[in-house]
């Protein structure tokens, strides 16, 4: 590392762990762009993290978790504990672009000091989105906030993707949407930790909650912990005191427990993972785009060789290998 | 970061219940390959000042129709300096007069897109005048 960039890193993170949120929402711009500073800083900051708890919160379009955060994020303020909020919101993929629109009900507490919401696109900008958001996470842990909630779309591969980022992971639904549980991935549904059925005023209700009662308990398999299935009216607050009780009792379980440790360990490894494997990626990308990466390869196709032997050439000869 | 889209906070402040046009706008931004972050209606200048601290924007689009941006603009354009967000780019849409104009350029505003101003114009002059390349920045005031 220069040092320059050293000086500016070094910098940044003190700035962020004295309470600056436009250091912390640079430091999160810069993880986000697969900007190298932004490991960096992720890096440096690593010893002085742990103390939050990190919360997932997921489920399909239309379950009310962005209403369900900001009364959780209302809760948390009453109890004196300070609230960092990712929402991230699906980007196109056909511009790249992305309407992050999560904050427009977020907003009530927008000139609390003790909040800080940011939006992000799911793009995972070449680090892939569980390793950007284990990064943005490690982030807002240094810059002291209590709670960490992070609110994705999460019906399948994603909501399963927070379980390497999360804590504690909320599944949210609503009644009256057809067949909710089988409609649901498997994924998701085994690892939820604690179970909401948001907009509980509507019919339907009572057969959800049954529902995934029996679901929570097929849980009991893996785990002492039986998953809470929860009916809130996120919307009026009803509910939202015992889904915090809920998060908090998961949280002094993990604690007490060797699932806790065992968990942690499960989602620094898969960041670990991640970093390598990007890593490697990159590497190969980038010599896969030089000339003389491609030129044997598209030599060889030329000459009807076919790519399951080109491909199998190129990773016999290893130059993509840094060494090489 | 050169690599990273555009983003973008689209602001209403004051009282005026109308966002057709700045939800069209969000729209042709995110269309544009911009992240969009839309803030809802009635804020606060404090409001929209914090989202653009904790967002982290490069762009912020206000936008009044009900005469809010002779007081509330500059209370906004105010808040971003004292916040250290100087190189934040401002530009202006709604109803605003033209003997307006030049006091809200004179303010740091970068541009004014009125009534029909077609969304090609402001998707352009956005794409061209956006901060790029931030880098870790030590802000002003802090």
């Amino acid at each position: 590392m220069s040092a320059p960039l050293e000086a500016a890193v070094h910098d940044l993170a003190a700035r962020l762990r004295a309470g600056d949120r436009a250091a912390l929402a640079r430091a999160i711009s810069l993880v986000e762009a697969g900007d190298p500073a932004g490991l960096l800083l992720s890096e440096s900051l690593f010893a002085t993290t742990g103390n939050a708890h990190t919360i997932g919160i997921t489920g399909p379009p239309g379950a009310g978790k962005s209403t369900l955060t900001d009364a959780l994020i209302r809760e948390y303020r009453g109890r004196n504990l300070r609230v960092a909020v990712l929402a991230v919101d699906p980007v196109s993929p056909r511009t790249g672009g992305a309407t992050l629109g999560d904050r427009i009900r977020m907003t009530q507490t927008a000139a609390d000091n003790g909040v800080f919401v940011r939006s992000s696109a799911a793009r995972g900008n070449g680090h892939g989105l569980g390793l950007t958001t284990a990064q943005v996470v490690r982030l807002m842990d240094a810059a002291g906030y209590d709670r960490i909630l992070i609110e994705t779309v999460g019906t399948g591969q994603d909501g399963v993707t927070i379980a390497t980022v999360a804590a504690t992971i909320l599944l949210v639904q609503t009644p009256g949407s057809g067949d909710e549980v089988q409609a649901l991935k498997a994924g998701i549904l085994e690892v939820a930790d604690i179970f909401v059925v948001n907009k509980a005023e509507l019919p339907g209700t009572d057969a959800l909650l049954h529902d995934l009662r029996e679901v929570a308990r097929a849980t009991r398999e893996r785990s002492i912990w039986l998953p809470p299935v929860l009916p809130t009216t996120a919307r009026d607050g009803t509910g939202i005191v015992a889904v915090a009780d809920a998060i908090e009792a998961h949280r002094a379980h993990l604690t007490a427990s060797p699932e806790g440790e065992r968990r942690a360990m499960g989602r620094l490894w898969a960041e670990v993972r991640a970093l390598v494997r990007n890593e490697v990626l990159a590497t190969v990308e980038q010599y896969l785009s030089t000339p003389a990466g491609a030129s044997r390869a598209v030599a060889a196709l030329q000459k009807g060789a076919d790519p399951i032997s080109v491909a199998r050439a190129v990773l016999a000869d290893r130059r993509w290998t840094r060494e090489s | 970061m050169e690599n990273r889209p555009i983003r973008v906070l689209i602001a209403k402040v004051g009282l005026d219940g109308h966002d057709r046009g700045a939800k069209i706008l969000t729209r042709a931004l995110r269309d544009s390959g911009m992240e969009v972050i839309y803030t809802g209606l009635h804020q606060t200048p404090e409001m929209v000042v914090e989202a653009a601290v904790q967002e982290d924007v490069d762009v912020l689009g206000l936008s009044s129709l009900s005469g809010a941006h002779a007081t509330l603009f500059p209370r906004v354009i105010a808040g971003l300096r004292e916040a250290g967000l100087d190189d934040v780019l401002l530009v202006a849409g709604g109803i605003i007069p033209p003997e307006d104009v030049e006091e809200l350029r004179a303010e740091g505003v970068a541009a004014v897109f009125g009534p029909g101003t077609p969304l090609a114009t402001s998707i352009a002059f956005i794409k061209e005048h956006a901060p790029r390349n931030r880098g870790l920045g030590r802000r002003r005031s802090q």
